[in-house]
């Protein structure tokens, strides 16, 4: 049975943590309203898994400055916008700079100075969470900074095709419909432009997934729109998953996989694409800080505290490989669901907060323990 | 290919997965928006959104709150935040795709809960503030806390009583210890003490022998014990080696110990009379022993059943007893407010309040 199932390893962990938090919440979890929270709650680990799973698609790295990032971003965007008034375009502008200039520094650091990844990151984690507090002490009494713009507001927070609560927002459905489309097209002429034939298991798959984007655009039609930040993440997940796929330079990046002294006698530049995988978890976290500030209505020093634990728990649940190699951004987003599905559920629960942390790394223990378990004979 | 070939040979063909994940799916879409559970719409739910429950204060004070509000045939839902605001927001959230009808929240921080707000103002449901004030948002409905202007005021009184400053044959002199200038409350206290003791200080029979007179000079950051006692002993010795410090407000309890132990350290003379606020246990231990005079208190149990009152007048459709509608604004509208009285307990009825009211036994006491 065992190496019948391997394939689908994530997946199968991924149903039976759903379906025992259906059982547990008595179906309540599947609510219209608490399926858009698993989007709206979790948007950040969504967004950061993927640079993540990118990072760590090169041997021995991972970035565990980004829960403190998050916070410096959220620190600086106040900054930028409620103490220097600057106008929205260009504070965003400012702030992937920064996310740019951390990324080089901690890539050039780790790649040319080999420094062990986590050592420099943990630099990073202590150092930017100080710097947010310290920024958001120094421009405010009251432990946060507000009067965040309201443009900057609607760009990372709140609902697109917004309708009111109890009406049914068609524009959410057709909008997901419209996604779901392009995405299947999209799927669809590369499948011819490789040559190979449609069969009747590419068919399943393609009525599953536009039946999953109808489920969740009639979710979102029925509780007041499409959340902004879930369009962010798809934004995120799919250029990222096209760029590691379709592009040479994403494949190249992946090729490095687990040894990188081979790719280097290969005569790949492997150092530069170390940095650049920095680069790119960093301007993930920097999309996160924004989302993070706007959903806050403003700066805290509360921002991303424990950020970066859940997005590691959501790559070791989503089977992305602590050694390299390749990744698979789908099976990464899934390990992001599994954590969300996990949060909503023992919030929904009303589990004492202390109790939620030793259930959620108990089920994270069980989960990839037995996800390593289904695989076992293929490293073998 | 040769991956294609090994999953053909060692694993379930993909179509018999992609069906059995479409089977999945469907289960669940088809429960999901069949509407499994339609809620009772005599019965009301409360949600209580609190920051904590390693803090003792609202770990104790929301369960009260749950009971009473049970008492009175609600459905009550708790939720602890463990002091993470993104999940504060999460599960207020969350509260509300419960069906909660009305909203309590105690905000870990006050000007941050803006998505949650967004989504009450929203589904239209009513959000109490209770003690600390949410700002930012429009969405707060009703704000219950002690008057905190009133605590200054009744320690500025109790000082004019007991020295009767009225018909004073000499002049006192008197210090000031003030609390967090990142609280918005501070300045309340600060405030109310001062403007009763006003017409004294100008009159010249209060003497504030260091200068320190603004609230400025004399805040204390983080209402911090030790930072209390480094600026009260820097004063006692620059200024009060060889006169008598007679009064010494302080805002609250930690200030108040702080500015004891600087006297015990390094004053001679005999205690002055000191105020203080919150009834913490070591601070009426102290004022059973003299080294405080008063502290004010705030019975927690007024609060509880301010808000619980509240929540009644919500349902009945009554318009809300609100004793404020000018105070506190939260950078958005003029919140309606609730306040409760406080009152001050010295030596003479420490014990007989503190314990009648629960707050504590007997025995804590002794």
């Amino acid at each position: 049975m065992k190496k019948y199932l391997r394939l689908y390893s994530t997946e199968i962990v991924f149903i039976l943590i759903s379906l025992s938090f259906i059982l547990l919440t008595s179906a309540e979890i599947l609510r219209p309203m608490n399926i858009t929270a698993i989007f709206l709650q979790n948007s950040y680990i969504f967004i950061l898994v993927v640079g993540m799973a990118i990072c760590m698609s090169v041997k021995d790295n991972i970035d565990i400055s980004i829960g403190s990032f998050v916070c410096f971003i959220c620190a600086m965007g106040g900054v930028f916008m409620s103490i220097m008034k600057i106008n929205t375009l260009l504070s965003i502008i400012l702030l992937l700079i920064l996310g740019i200039m951390w990324g080089c520094l901690a890539g050039y650091i780790i790649a040319y100075f080999n420094i062990p990844a986590w050592v420099t990151t943990l630099g990073g984690y202590l150092a930017f969470r100080g710097l947010g507090v310290a920024l958001i002490r120094q421009f405010s009494n009251t432990g946060s900074i507000v009067g965040i713009n309201d443009s900057f507001l609607k760009l990372f927070s709140g609902k697109i095709f917004p309708s009111k609560i109890g009406s049914f927002g068609y524009a959410s459905l057709i909008f997901c419909l419209v996604l779901a489309s392009l995405g299947i097209i999209y799927k669809i002429l590369s499948i011819r432009k490789e040559g190979s034939r449609i069969t009747s298991s590419m068919v399943i798959g393609i009525a599953a997934a536009y039946l999953l984007s109808i489920w969740i655009g009639i979710c979102f039609a029925l509780t007041g729109g499409v959340p902004v930040s879930f369009i962010w993440m798809l934004i995120i997940v799919c250029t990222t998953a096209v760029w590691i796929d379709k592009t040479s330079e994403g494949r190249r990046l992946l090729m490095l996989g687990a040894n990188l002294e081979n790719a280097r006698i290969a005569g790949v530049d492997t150092k530069r694409a170390v940095l650049m995988t920095y680069v790119f978890m960093s301007l993930c976290a920097t999309v996160t800080g924004c989302i993070v500030l706007a959903r806050f209505h403003a700066s805290s020093s509360y921002a991303g505290v424990n950020f970066e634990m859940d997005t590691i728990a959501a790559c070791a649940v989503g089977g992305v490989s602590l050694h390299g190699g390749k990744q698979k951004i789908f099976k990464a987003v899934l390990g992001a669901a599994m954590i969300g599905v996990i949060n909503l559920g023992l919030s929904l629960l009303g589990v004492d907060m202390n109790w939620q942390w030793i259930i959620k790394g108990i089920t994270i223990l069980i989960a990839v323990t037995f996800d390593r378990y289904l695989k076992k004979d293929r490293f073998e | 290919m040769i991956m294609n070939r090994c999953c053909k040979l060692n694993s379930i063909k993909p179509k018999i997965w992609k069906t059995f994940c479409l089977a999945v799916l469907i289960m669940f879409m088809f429960i999901s928006l069949s509407g499994c559970k339609t809620k009772d719409p005599s019965v009301k739910t409360i949600g209580i959104s609190a920051p904590s429950n390693d803090i003792q204060r609202w770990a104790v004070e929301t369960v009260l709150m749950r009971d009473k509000l049970r008492e009175k045939g609600y459905e009550v839902i708790i939720q602890y935040a463990s002091s993470d605001i993104s999940m504060q927001i999460s599960q207020i959230e969350n509260l509300i795709a419960k069906d909660a009808d009305v909203l309590i929240v105690i905000p870990i921080e006050s000007a941050s809960l803006g998505e949650a707000m967004d989504m009450a103002a929203e589904h239209e449901i009513p959000v109490i503030s209770y003690d600390m004030l949410i700002t930012n948002t429009d969405a707060v409905s009703y704000y219950t806390t002690f008057d905190n202007y009133r605590v200054g005021t009744i320690q500025g009184q109790y000082v004019k009583d007991k020295l009767d400053l009225d018909h004073a044959d000499r002049s006192y002199n008197i210090e000031f210890t003030a609390g967090d200038p990142g609280d918005n409350n501070a300045g309340f206290f600060y405030n109310g003490a001062v403007d009763v003791l006003k017409p004294y200080l100008d009159s010249g029979v209060l003497k504030i022998v260091s200068g320190q007179d603004s609230f400025g000079k004399c805040a204390t950051p983080s209402w911090n014990t030790e930072k209390a006692q480094q600026r009260a002993e820097n004063i006692l010795a620059s200024y009060y080696n060889d006169t008598a410090v007679d009064v010494w407000v302080a805002s609250n309890d930690t200030t108040a110990l702080g500015v004891s132990s600087a006297l015990a350290v390094s004053y001679k003379g005999s205690y002055p009379l000191i105020t203080g606020q919150d009834c913490t246990l070591i601070n009426v231990k102290n004022i059973l022993n003299g080294k405080q005079t008063m502290s004010v208190f705030k019975d927690p149990s007024l609060l509880i059943d301010a808000t619980v009152n509240m929540v009644d007048e919500i349902f009945s459709g009554k318009p809300v007893t609100v004793n404020d509608t000018k105070t506190y604004y939260n950078g958005v509208k003029i919140v309606p407010s609730y306040l409760c009285e406080p009152v001050y307990v010295d030596k003479d009825n420490c014990i007989e309040l503190l314990t009648s009211s629960g707050f504590y036994t007997i025995d804590q006491l002794q």
